[in-house]
């Protein structure tokens, strides 16, 4: 038990450290990395509330295709015209974090002041993966399958949008 | 599978993240960057459907993460295109410069 939560401090750690980290940041390919690490404690603390399949999905999914993504358009969109250097400009700095602090105090003051979530009992479960399984292809399977159709349309239109400057040279 | 830590601690760590989200997304000024502030608060309310799904029989909590999780990576592609196309017409991606309607 006790190592356990240790384990858990240690992967919030993880989690919360990089972020804060790309935020005071300015350089940008630093920033993607950081989100990496970030979202990789996240996964730790999907693993922790039992989400074992959602782990994996969240590694595969994020770190292995959003973080990609995100690192190619920084690759596409690098000199800029104002600075030579990747360098990612802030502003609003002081508004940013009075309203960051005010969202956080909001938020733990709802947390704490609740009452409800002694009462609850975790289900305890060897693996989720044949319930999210079953789930898909039952209650959800109608939302499995329009993500599929939405995942489908949302990736031709952005290689319409992204290549049509280079399908108007081409004419 | 470990069942042990307390849900408040989740919903603390999301709290922090979700804070952190939306001071990324007011202060920078690159927009792949503002991207990666979304993502973190897309992450953080994961979290917090992912801790309260804990308890519940179905895993419907699990299930909705998974379907935010694909959204996102959807969302990440079409933004990521706008932005290319935004780079080819400003040769530029501070928000603050991208400020015409047209030529």
């Amino acid at each position: 038990m006790r190592q356990e939560v240790l384990l858990f401090y240690l992967f919030a750690t993880l989690a919360v450290l990089p972020a804060v980290a790309l935020l005071v940041t300015n350089k940008v390919v630093y920033a993607a990395y950081l989100l990496l690490i970030s979202l990789l404690g996240v996964a730790a603390l999907y693993v922790f509330a039992g989400a074992d399949f959602l782990a994996i999905t969240q590694v595969m999914i994020y770190i292995g295709g959003v973080i990609v993504l995100l690192i190619f358009g920084i690759m596409l969109t690098a000199k800029t015209k104002d600075s030579p250097t990747l360098i990612v400009n802030s502003k609003n700095t002081a508004i940013a974090i009075v309203l960051a602090l005010a969202v956080f105090v909001v938020l733990i003051m709802a947390i704490l002041s609740n009452q409800f979530m002694d009462k609850m009992e975790t289900v305890v479960r060897k693996t989720t993966l044949s319930l999210v399984g079953k789930n898909l292809m039952t209650d959800y399977a109608f939302a499995f399958e329009a993500t599929g159709l939405l995942i489908l349309i949302a990736l031709i239109g952005a290689v319409y949008i992204a290549g049509r400057q280079i399908i108007k040279k081409q004419q | 599978m470990i069942n042990n830590i307390p849900i408040v601690h989740f919903l603390i760590v999301s709290a922090l993240l979700f804070a952190i989200g939306v001071a990324v997304v007011i202060t920078k000024r690159n927009a792949v960057v503002v991207l990666m502030g979304i993502e973190l608060i897309l992450n953080a309310a994961n979290l917090n459907l992912v801790a309260f799904s804990q308890s519940d029989n179905a895993l419907q909590g699990q299930m909705f993460a998974l379907f935010v999780i694909v959204i996102a990576a959807a969302e990440a592609a079409v933004a990521l295109a706008i932005i290319v196309n935004v780079y080819n017409h400003y040769k530029t991606i501070n928000l603050d410069k991208v400020n015409q309607l047209k030529d």
